[in-house]
């Protein structure tokens, strides 16, 4: 089969399709490079279905096999496959029986046998409306004029409930990021005036040089401790973090250099966490709306201290996020959740999302996307584990394959990392957000997710309605059911009597 | 969105991959961050260098097929992030890994004197038949150079294992270590092989104290 492509449209369409030279400007160009080399090496190109409308064959020869292959996009622009020799009747059942295909038939279809066209639509995931959060589409993005409605004359959140679900549903528009961000990430207190926040501003950023001044002053001994420990580390990531985001773009680019001083000076700041690898990718985002280098570090320090899913990634902190979300799996995706159950120990420590965990999409998702997931998250709308959520959507939409072929675990990360920059974030934020609401609505929840909203004051079950906590059966350290659960099945272990073990049922007294 | 590469979880790399390999192994490359492990796999794969990859988080996985001594070869190659986050994870893998490439940087002496903690972690992880490449990257950066050589070939003979010095960037033995590699696992595994058959011949005594 021989193939040779051009292209027909008034725009350069090599900026829409990802082939060999193509260029997206959507994919991170590393990840891109990534692909383009392996496409170069394996003669294949690709073409992001999702951002096409169609797909149309029209046969040349009566046998069906010669013609063209154009694929339209949204846009309509046009690329064009010629087969001069065979091969596109394999193409025509190919997508004849691709699930994301569905064929058209075209107005004034010609009705005798002789065939000169397919259309094929493409099919795009789609949630239900009865799939969504009865309240999705009740809130704009969070604009300027909104973002000063929620203020009172000094400056202060009104209600900070209010601002945090407007945002939870609707983000936060990229001009006044920087401006909100700080209160998401605790460095301002929602309370606070304006001018108490100038004058916070003025006495952190003298802290913060401060903190850069006792880095700059070690002794020899602890200097070179401290190039070994964090920022031989930190030089060699910095250079390599979001580069093709215009705001670290180019040589010698000035705020690489801020980003390197900021990380610097929080592991100076904070010897216990340090650097670890990741948190150039977190703060990278924050310096380019924040912008201002003290207030971007301390909005991190608020960052690291408030979001349990990256401030530290130890293993028991881990094993606590992967245990919420086998048992939202669990919960909320059985199916999937007996997929990974039948591999056993392996499948149940889901490799394919510990990425997603520890830098919350952020390499998952077209910058764009991933950034709303943050606000959502950061929101803390009725859950301090929302994240968890966005990981049981993704599950949820792009998993099927993964249940039907019955994927091993090696297989299973390799599917969801070729899935990476390739899914819809905007559905699988409002999947999530439709699976909090779903969550919200269970009559009893297992104790092992007993906790998933003990952090963000009165939680999700605000409205007065407490469902009925189940003992799932695990606690080794303690004889009874330390949140009061009812056993259903049968008794946990016996043990010796654990810390936690005299709590009881009075848990719950904060929801009442 | 529903994507071309998404769609069927295509297997990375060539279309060898559908076809039946007669052997597989599972190989985990551990060293410390920045050694290269990445840009190795990257050469590996694309035979390109590409001096912006970002550093691993988590553990990425990728399948290479290759045809050595006429039998064709599978690896499950298994590349981990340099920097100590999540350990259980590395440790479960290496329990399960064939082999281990154990990376460091030659232009970094740190990264040569932690050699000896990552082989601890294999010890005490890995099965003890486990094949271990030592690799010393970066050859292409001679001026930078702070591991001579001979310091690398006397540690491998001390530990025996199998040592190469490679360069992601240029190419340099990239290869050439992978097949020696992939011989070494052979090896291996005949050797298990013949154990596993010889092992049934003694009456079997489950509860035996001769050995």
């Amino acid at each position: 089969m021989t193939c040779s492509t051009s292209s027909a449209s008034s725009l350069d369409t090599s900026a829409q399709f990802q082939e060999n030279n193509g260029q997206t400007q959507s994919t991170r160009w590393d990840e891109q490079q990534k692909v383009f080399a392996l496409e170069q090496v394996c003669g294949v190109f690709r073409v992001d279905l999702g951002q096409m409308r169609s797909l149309r064959l029209f046969f040349s020869d009566e046998a069906c096999t010669c013609g063209q292959l154009v694929v339209a996009s949204r846009e309509s622009q046009y690329k064009i496959f010629h087969f001069h020799h065979g091969g596109l009747d394999k193409l025509s059942e190919v997508f004849q029986q691709w699930k994301y295909c569905t064929e058209t038939h075209l107005k004034d279809q010609q009705l005798t046998d002789e065939k000169t066209c397919m259309q094929f639509s493409i099919r795009r995931p789609k949630l239900p409306s009865s799939e969504t959060h009865p309240e999705e589409n009740t809130y704009k993005r969070l604009d300027v004029s909104a973002w000063l409605h929620h203020l009172n004359g000094s400056g202060q959140v009104e209600e900070e409930y209010k601002l945090q679900k407007a945002i939870f549903f609707g983000g936060i528009d990229i001009s006044i990021r920087g401006e909100v961000w700080p209160f998401l990430l605790h460095y301002y207190s929602y309370e606070s005036t304006s001018e108490e926040r100038e004058a916070l501003r003025l006495q952190k950023r003298k802290e913060y040089f401060e903190i850069q001044e006792k880095r700059l002053s070690m002794t020899p001994d602890e200097q070179k401790d401290f190039w070994r420990k964090v920022q031989f580390t930190v030089d060699k990531d910095v250079v390599r973090t979001d580069r093709s985001n215009q705001f670290f773009r180019g040589e010698n680019n000035p705020n690489v250099e801020t980003m390197r001083r900021i990380l610097l000076n929080y592991a100076a700041f904070n010897p216990t966490i340090g650097y670890s690898q990741g948190m150039s990718d977190l703060v990278a985002p924050l310096l380019a709306e924040v912008l201002d280098e003290s207030d971007t570090f301390w909005c991190f320090v608020g960052l690291m201290q408030n979001t349990i899913f990256i401030s530290s990634p130890r293993d028991e902190d881990m094993e606590k996020q992967l245990m919420y979300l086998r048992e939202l799996l669990r919960l909320m995706h059985p199916r999937f959740y007996q997929h990974l159950s039948s591999l056993g120990e392996d499948g149940l420590q889901m490799l394919f999302c510990h990425r997603w965990i520890l830098l919350c999409f952020k390499r998952e998702f077209p910058e764009a996307e991933a950034l709303r997931m943050w606000e959502a998250c950061w929101a803390h709308y009725q859950t301090d584990y929302f994240h968890l959520f966005i990981c049981v959507a993704i599950v949820v939409i792009y998993g099927d394959d993964v249940i039907e072929q019955q994927l091993p675990t090696d297989q299973m990360l390799l599917h969801f990392s070729n899935l990476a920059m390739h899914m819809n974030g905007e559905l699988v934020l409002r999947k999530a957000r439709s699976l909090l609401y779903q969550f919200h609505l269970l009559p009893r929840i297992p104790c092992s997710l007993h906790d998933l909203c003990k952090l963000c004051g009165t939680g999700m079950w605000d409205s007065g309605f407490i469902p009925a906590v189940e003992c799932s059966g695990h606690h080794p350290e303690s004889e009874s059911c330390p949140y009061g659960g009812l056993a259903e099945v049968s008794s946990p272990k016996p043990g010796s009597e654990g810390k936690r073990g005299l709590k009881t049922r009075d848990v719950f007294a904060f929801r009442k | 969105a529903v994507t071309v590469a998404g769609a069927g979880a295509a297997p990375r790399g060539s279309p060898e991959a559908s076809l039946d390999p007669d052997h597989l192994y599972n190989v985990l490359f551990v060293g410390d961050s920045h050694v290269g492990k990445t840009s190795f796999l990257y050469r590996l794969h694309a035979d390109t260098f590409n001096p912006h990859l970002t550093a691993t988080v988590g553990l990425d996985y990728q399948v290479k097929n290759v045809v050595v001594d006429n039998k064709r070869f599978a690896l499950r190659l298994w590349d981990s992030a340099g920097q100590e986050r999540y350990h259980s994870i590395t440790k479960q893998f290496f329990r399960k890994a064939d082999g281990v490439v154990l990376m460091y940087d030659i232009t970094s002496e740190y990264s040569f004197s932690d050699v000896r903690y990552w082989l601890s972690c294999i010890q005490e992880g890995a099965e003890d038949g486990v094949a271990i490449l030592l690799l010393g990257n970066k050859t292409d950066c001679a001026a930078a150079r702070q591991v001579p050589t001979k310091e690398g070939e006397r540690l491998a003979e001390e530990h025996q294992l199998m040592f190469f010095e490679c360069s992601a960037a240029s190419g340099h033995n990239v290869f050439e270590s992978m097949v020696s590699l992939i011989r070494l696992l052979k090896v291996r595994e005949d050797e298990l092989k013949n154990k596993a058959e010889e092992v049934p011949k003694p009456p079997q005594k489950k509860k035996g104290c001769c050995w």
